[in-house]
């Protein structure tokens, strides 16, 4: 009796002591609170205009994260492309330059493209509500940057949908586990329905211009959504509102020309008068990647160089009779000097130029940037692209004149005679030419092969893409090899990578890659 | 030990010799001075005894004053007013405590021999050895769980420098793999195999009560062989070591330990006359095995045939063909052996001192240490300098307080192993080690005037030629160094008899820095490149500071019931911040900081603040001092979970029944102890993320130099911890007078709701998420026996023998439908790993490799009535093809793999399980052998049933590139018909060097891990010497003499590297070498 008592004894004071113990972790919840959280939390952050401008570069420095996918879907298949001799160019490189690329292909991998869209969905979402928290946040501002964010969305989603046609449209930041997405591809036009919506809501929001020369230029102003929409017109080949769009932008760009002489401006220093949007490069923050891309003679890490032959190809097209000095690697410029040096580099297959451009301090001039200036801006939109688009909806829509005075503006220029009435000519001859007339000023800046896609995809047009790219081909593939290719235009796009298909359950590959 | 006791000390007095006391009343000096004086002699009265100890305590026998006595065991102390007992104590003899009650002044007092009570003492000590679980101590008799104790008695001979590779082998269920062969390089630990896929695998360590810095060590360090908890601790200090295995005994960490925690007790100063030891030991390093490669001449044959698949129409290469006529004849004719010329025979010296001793009130033990390492590989290196003071201070019978101290300061060279710059832009390093496999054989190793190394950026022969491995080991600077400050503050309070209080504050601080740097002239390289002037540097520490409180309290105890309660509240707060910085381009050479001139091409930093609170509560019941019922209880907090913390509580049990105790067991004698126990628990751990169930943003330099945020996680709303159930099933039983003794477990644990990065669909913007999935049982047996075989005495040989063996089991039981497994793959070397239900962790992938086909027609599919199969056309036949039906059509002199499918197409449906990187067996046998003077101890290790992917005989057997290959090579197929197993020489060859079972070895051995022979100098001979010893011994070790194996690689003893479930990829690392050393100890 008197040990039952005792063990009761003991149960109370046990009891007692759980008691104390429930108490004690009240107590500790605060001693488990850390002053310094290592990083910011969502009840923490939302709090403050700054916040939401620090968010807004986040958005701008995505697209320096994406920028080299960017690059390889929308440049590189271009004729233009021969492989580099650096270290960087690996098969993957290879794939897109033979026209021959396989879903194990890690460049076709979207994701760091989807995660920037992730970081824009999550802005877009969290930001309006900041507006009620600081009081110094302004409606007007807080527009002009959601406008900047449904730019660059739209602008992200024109990209994939040229370089895979159907894709997922994720709309919704991803923030917790418990969220369910579709992830199943959309067909195209559902997606550049998405786009305009984008684009809209773009344009009625985004400012006209900013005053800080990096901002006017390197954030997304009113002709910049301009530029972008007329852009996705041409793909929709919807050619009179393209017209229409461009028109808007002549208003402001028509006298910005910059003069033949200053041509290297608009590559160095960059933000030239003609500029719409490019992305700023600065000694802070992520550095260019153009250079490294590129250089040859400097660094020999490059992964791109300039197809020789098919520039000899242009060149004797574009300015009958062939002349040594038009034959330059980048643009329908004056000299041979705009590349560093005139003797062709050998890749192992065939005569390859540097791209000079981006490299050097000034044309006519044999020397590098330095390493310090090698902050290159890469130019999403300049304005003789807007008139090389307007040279294509007019064309598109039978005035071959006002095509043909678009491309003069240009050349006039850069200097070259302007083409006699009726010297383009028309239909399919007409848009080969145009094509080089493209590559010829915007070549390795990130576009030339979505153009030849998007007029070759134009009915009765399919064989401008084709022989383009099995003419000397800069890999030495017979034209036999890359035509039966390229025959599908299934094949002019990408497929899904091979990961994604399989981490995706509602992602089915192109039946196209399904044997690849 | 005794003051722990209590009972025990009864048990003592009950049948001690009474004290002899002669009381002798001095009339005069009473009641008018305050002075005490008195006469202490030894035993036998005649002696008067010197330097013995007298001591006024007050009631609570804390002391007042003391003194000691003269030449003539005189002694005269002033009697205080709170003075309530007079204290006489010498070493060795017993002590002798008078109340000062009745007044008395004088003293003789007689001091007895404690001679006959010690021999009872450590007939008691050794009964009732307690287990150290770190928060808490158990008497071994009465444990429940599974816990090994390794003995460092054998240990102490090993030309060790850290605790990690001395302990391989010493006990069951302890799985130990080197990094390297370096030196200071650590060791991965595994306890009973891998229950988490994506957490963390490696047990918690615990130094004298405190948990260390150990897996969650964030210091940004450039060290490519991880951080070991305890690798700068010394070995020297280490009193004992217990390795807490099943879920019961390390319930008391909760989800720190789930994996295990070795709980390292350092020593401590017993009382005594104070003893200074010296010891010593210098150790001389074989350079190890290597692979043999082949010579100039032969690499120059095989350069030549290589280039273009064998056709040779004399137009390329001309270097190589041996035209000695031509200007650069020097550089492509010679024989060297690159593997010789950067290593070396190593050396190793270490030097310990330590002064222990103490009395009555206070104890101290003082450790100094000092390490010097030079590695087989040049430019490896590793120096320690270590000192430990642990101090005891027994305020009152009460109140007792110890501080401890510790300090370790390291260097280590590591510009022989891998330096931390890609040299390749495709995340390949510098690696002298890889590189002197690689770089050409007929290359020289100094420059045409002899004034320089070799270095050719421009020869067309072979990219190796800028990469001289001599060159950048001697021009480069790689350097950690690191410094280690431990502190520990214990106080214990006896509130009452039955309730005690112990409070414990420590902190670990641990500084490392890394400098890293590597000039252009080293590869040649140009300004701009970004091996250019190169350099790297990083700097960070952590601290850790730990409170401890424990109450403990004995609410019931009597002869057939005991019962202790303990509740243990335990706060932890660990800081780190760290930054690394890399850089390239410097204006020169010599300017090897980061200074404005050099291009900085990453900076990174970590900032961490860590909290984590622990409670729980122990009941202990020992019922007739035979059954036994541990339970446990254990809540914990974590500030990384964010503000919405989850509080785990993990329960455990354990009961133990003493068999020999009742009464059917009595009769049988030679039995003294069977103790079948069982243990259940539960751990289980969340992943190692900040702010779990938060979105969190992250931030950086970005556009325009503009500060920008993005989220950088989603909040965990679905996850839950992983949960680890524990079985464990054991019996430690002792026979025959406890000659043979040992300890059998057979445990079972099942972790549910595994942890597991799935990978996400891109578009989420994420690249993978943790889920909870299936479950992964891990079991298997463990068994440790301990014999006397040969009792021995003073003239008889004693040989006692201890042998371990373990086994686990891993399996995963069951992961869920909709999981494609292939979005778990890891791959390495081309060989990948899966996850598939009734699988283990650790399985790989690959070809079967069948040989090589030796003429062409042998590739020709035929069906299986053994006639041609053709193409479409019906007139060509039809050749096993690579990658797919248009991909390379194989031939002769190239690799044979097993089509499983038969499709004539080799490719990933062909790739099956080619090996399993678990072991099925693994323990050591070690044996002491004492006669006389002479002690012989001879250790074995072994590890059986694994496979490893040997990466570095792959790199010198692929035949890739322009690279240097193994003599091996110098068989491959050359022309139709040959047969032979390595394939024809061809570059860029992929179907000939994809990851197939020709490089997949299985890795089991058994090795003769050392050989120690100590001579003890005898007590007469040592004081013959006059030198004021007390005792001596020298000895010789002789370590990694042999090893056991098939194992093709360089050393058997793969480093664990890499993700989980890819492991044991042999990755050119050191070997571990073979040592001997001859060392000396000596105490005063």
């Amino acid at each position: 009796m008197k040990r039952t008592a005792c063990f009761m004894n003991i149960f109370t004071k046990i009891k007692c002591g759980l008691l104390g113990v429930v108490i004690l972790i009240s107590g500790c919840d605060s001693f488990l609170e850390v002053d310094t959280p290592d990083n910011l939390v969502q009840d923490e952050f939302w709090q403050n205009r700054d916040q939401v401008y620090s968010s807004l570069m986040g958005i701008y420095t995505s697209l320096n994260g994406s920028l080299n996918s960017l690059h390889i879907w929308g440049d590189i298949r271009s004729s233009f492309y021969a492989p580099g001799v650096g270290t960087e160019f690996t098969p993957e490189y290879a794939q897109f330059l033979l026209h021959d690329i396989y879903p194990k292909n890690d460049l076709v991998s979207w994701s760091q493209v989807y995660k920037s869209i992730t970081w824009i969905n999550s802005f877009i979402k969290n930001a309006p509500g900041t507006l009620a928290k600081d009081p110094t946040f302004e409606q007007d501002e807080l527009n002009i940057m959601m406008g900047e964010a449904h730019a660059v969305r739209a602008l992200y989603y024109f990209y994939l949908v040229r370089a895979f046609k159907d894709v997922p449209i994720i709309k919704e930041p991803y923030e917790s586990d418990s969220q369910e997405f579709n992830t199943a591809a959309f067909p195209e036009n559902e997606v550049l329905a998405f786009i305009e919506e984008d684009l809209d809501l773009a344009l009625k929001n985004t400012s006209e211009t900013f005053d800080n020369v990096n901002e006017k230029y390197g954030r997304v102003t009113k002709n910049a959504v301009r530029a972008v929409w007329a852009d996705v017109k041409l793909w929709k080949n919807e050619y009179q509102a393209c017209l229409d769009l461009c028109s808007v932008i002549d208003a402001t760009y028509a006298t910005s020309l910059v003069r033949p002489l200053d041509w290297y401006t608009i590559f160095n220093p960059g933000n030239s008068p003609e500029s719409i949007f490019e992305l700023q490069y600065t000694q802070q923050g992520p550095s260019s990647p153009l250079y490294n891309w590129f250089s040859f003679f400097d660094v020999g890490k490059e992964k791109y160089l300039a197809n020789a032959a098919n520039i000899a190809i242009n060149s004797a097209d574009l300015y009958p009779p062939a002349s040594e000095k038009y034959s330059t690697s980048d643009t329908i410029r004056l000299k041979s000097f705009s590349t560093y040096n005139v003797d062709a580099v050998s890749n192992g297959y065939g005569g390859a130029f540097e791209v000079y451009k981006f490299l050097g301090q000034a044309a006519y001039q044999e020397a590098y940037r330095s390493p310090n200036e090698r902050t290159a801006n890469y130019i999403f939109y300049r304005y003789r692209e807007i008139l090389l688009m307007k040279a294509e909806a007019y064309a598109m829509l039978g005035n071959y004149t006002g095509a043909e005075a678009c491309i003069n503006l240009i050349r006039e220029h850069c200097d070259i005679p302007s083409l006699q009435p009726g010297e383009a000519g028309e239909g399919i001859e007409f848009f080969t030419r145009l094509l080089m007339e493209r590559e010829f000023e915007l070549g390795f800046e990130g576009k030339e092969w979505f153009a030849a896609v998007r007029v070759s995809r134009r009915p009765g047009y399919q064989t401008v893409v084709i022989d383009k790219a099995a003419t000397e081909h800069s890999m030495g593939q017979s034209y036999q090899v890359i035509r039966a290719r390229l025959m599908n235009p299934e094949s002019w796009f990408l497929p899904y990578h091979y990961d994604e298909v399989e981490n995706n359950q509602q992602l089915e590959q192109k039946e196209f890659y399904q044997n690849k | 030990m005794i003051y722990n006791n209590l009972k025990m000390t009864k048990i003592l007095l009950n049948i001690a010799i009474l004290i002899c006391l002669l009381f002798v009343l001095n009339q005069a000096a009473f009641g008018q001075t305050a002075l005490l004086r008195g006469v202490v002699f030894e035993e036998d009265k005649n002696h008067p005894l010197p330097g013995a100890t007298v001591m006024l305590v007050n009631q609570n026998n804390r002391v007042l004053s003391g003194i000691i006595t003269d030449v003539d065991g005189k002694f005269e102390i002033k009697k205080l007013d709170d003075a309530a007992k007079i204290v006489f104590s010498f070493i060795g003899l017993k002590t002798q405590v008078f109340d000062l009650k009745n007044n008395a002044a004088s003293f003789t007092v007689v001091m007895i021999s404690e001679n006959k009570e010690i021999d009872m003492v450590e007939i008691v000590a050794d009964k009732k050895p307690k287990a150290d679980m770190g928060f808490i101590s158990i008497d071994k008799k009465e444990l429940s769980s599974a816990v090994a104790s390794i003995d460092m008695e054998e240990m102490k001979n090993l030309p060790v420098t850290s605790v990690d590779q001395m302990i391989q082998g010493a006990a069951p269920g302890l799985q130990i793999v080197a990094a390297s062969g370096d030196p200071g390089a650590a060791a991965s630990i595994r306890i009973r195999g891998i229950s988490s896929i994506t957490g963390i695998n490696d047990p918690l360590w615990v130094i004298d009560g405190a948990e260390i810095i150990g897996d969650n060590y964030k210091v940004e360090s450039i060290t490519d062989f991880g951080f070991s908890p305890i690798g700068d601790i010394d070995p020297a200090d280490i009193e004992s070591i217990d390795i807490l295995k099943d879920a019961s005994a390390t319930a008391l960490y909760g989800s720190k330990g789930a994996n295990g925690v070795i709980v390292i007790k350092t020593k401590r100063g017993k009382r005594g006359k104070p003893e200074f030891t010296f010891s010593s030991k210098f150790t001389y390093t074989q350079v190890p095995r290597t692979i043999p490669m082949m010579s100039g001449d032969e690499q120059r044959i095989f350069s030549i045939e290589s280039y273009k698949t064998g056709t040779d129409d004399g137009s390329f290469l001309p270097e190589l063909r041996g035209d000695l006529t031509r200007s650069d004849a020097w550089e492509y004719n010679n024989n060297t052996d690159w593997m010789d010329q950067i290593t070396r025979d190593g050396f190793y010296q270490q030097y310990n001192t330590s002064l222990t001793g103490g009395g009555e009130r206070i104890s101290y033990y003082w450790g100094l240490g000092y390490t010097n390492q030079y590695g087989t590989t040049k430019g490896t290196g590793y120096d320690r300098f270590n000192t430990r003071f642990n101090l005891d201070y027994r305020i009152s019978d009460k109140l007792k307080v110890s501080a401890d101290l510790s300090y370790v300061n390291t260097l280590t060279d590591k510009r022989g192993q891998e330096h931390p710059i890609d040299y390749n832009s495709a995340g390949d390093n510098i690696h002298p080690i890889e590189f002197a496999r690689a770089i050409g054989a007929f290359y020289p190793v100094y420059s045409k005037n002899g004034l320089n190394y070799f270095i050719d950026r421009e020869s067309t022969v072979s990219y190796t030629g800028r990469y001289n491995p001599l060159a950048i080991i001697d021009y480069s600077t790689y350097l950690t160094k690191s410094n280690r400050f431990m502190a520990s503050t214990v106080l214990e309070y006896k509130i009452r008899d039955n309730l005690e209080f112990r409070s414990q504050v420590s902190v670990d601080f641990r500084e490392a820095a890394d400098e890293y740097f590597l000039p252009g002239y080293a590869t040649a390289a140009l300004p701009g490149e970004t091996l250019y002037n190169a350099g790297r540097q990083t700097d960070g520490y952590q601290l850790m500071l730990t409170n401890n409180n424990r109450l403990s309290w004995i609410p019931v105890n009597t002869a057939n019931h005991r019962l202790t309660i303990s509740g243990v509240l335990n706060l932890t707060t660990d800081k780190n911040n760290s930054t690394s910085l890399s850089y390239s381009n410097g204006a020169s050479p010599e300017l090897r900081a980061s200074d404005a001139s050099a291009v900085i091409a990453e900076a990174s930093g970590t900032y961490g603040n860590r909290k984590n609170i622990g409670m729980f509560i122990q009941g202990h019941y020992v019922l007739k001092d035979r059954y036994f019922l541990t339970v446990t209880g254990k809540m914990e907090g974590d500030s990384r979970y964010g503000k919405d913390n989850l509080y785990s509580i993990f329960p455990a049990i354990g009961a133990g029944w003493e068999l020999s105790k009742e009464g059917f067991l009595a009769s049988a004698g030679w039995i003294n102890s069977v103790k079948p126990r069982y243990a259940f628990g539960i751990t289980g751990s969340l992943p190692d993320i900040l702010n779990l169930y938060d979105v969190a943003y992250e931030t950086g330099t970005g556009y325009m130099g503009k500060t920008y945020t993005y989220p950088a996680k989603f909040a965990y709303d679905n996850i839950k911890e992983e949960r680890t159930v524990e079985h464990n099933a054991g019996v430690d039983w002792s026979l025959f007078n406890n000659r043979l003794s040992g300890q059998f477990d057979y445990y079972s644990r099942t972790t549910d709701d595994l942890l597991l990065k799935e990978t996400l669909s891109s578009t989420l913007g994420y690249s993978s998420q943790y889920i909870n999935f299936g479950s992964v049982r891990n079991s298997g047996i463990e068994l440790g026996i301990t014999g006397v075989i040969l009792k021995g005495s003073s003239t008889k040989l004693r040989w006692k023998t201890f042998f371990n063996i373990a086994r686990n089991r891993n399996k995963l039981l069951s992961l869920p439908d909709n999981l494609d497994d292939n979005a778990f793959t890891a791959s390495k070397e081309g060989y990948t790993s899966k996850l598939q239900k009734g699988d283990v962790i650790g399985g790989f992938y690959g070809y079967r490799a069948l040989g090589v086909y030796a003429t062409d027609d042998d590739a020709i599919l035929k069906d299986e009535k053994g006639s041609v199969i053709y193409e479409a056309d019906g007139v060509t036949p039809k050749y096993m093809r690579y990658g797919s039906n248009t991909g390379h059509q194989f031939r002769g002199g190239d690799m044979v793999y097993q089509d499983f499918n038969g499709d004539g197409i080799i490719n990933e449906l062909d790739k099956v399980q080619v090996g399993d990187a678990n072991p099925d067996i693994y323990g050591g046998w070690n044996n002491t052998f004492n006669y006389r003077s002479w002690i012989l101890s001879i250790n074995f290790q072994y590890q059986m049933g694994n496979d490893v992917i040997n990466g570095t005989r792959k790199s010198v057997e692929w035949m890739h590139d322009s690279r240097n290959q193994a003599k091996s090579v110098t068989n491959r197929w050359r022309k139709q018909g040959d047969i032979t197993d390595i394939p024809r020489a061809q570059r860029l060859a992929y179907w000939n060097e994809d990851a197939s079972t020709r490089w997949v070895e299985d890795a089991s051995y058994v090795r003769l891990k050392s050989v120690s022979l100590t001579y003890n100098f005898d007590s007469e001979a040592v004081s013959r010497l006059k030198l004021g010893f007390r005792s001596m011994s020298v000895y010789f070790t002789g370590y990694n003499l042999y090893t056991w194996t098939k194992y093709l690689g360089i050393d058997p003893e793969v480093p664990v590297t890499g993700t989980v479930n890819m492991f044991s990829v042999d990755d050119n690392a050191t070997a571990p070498a073979r040592q001997f050393t001859v060392g000396l100890r000596a105490s005063f």
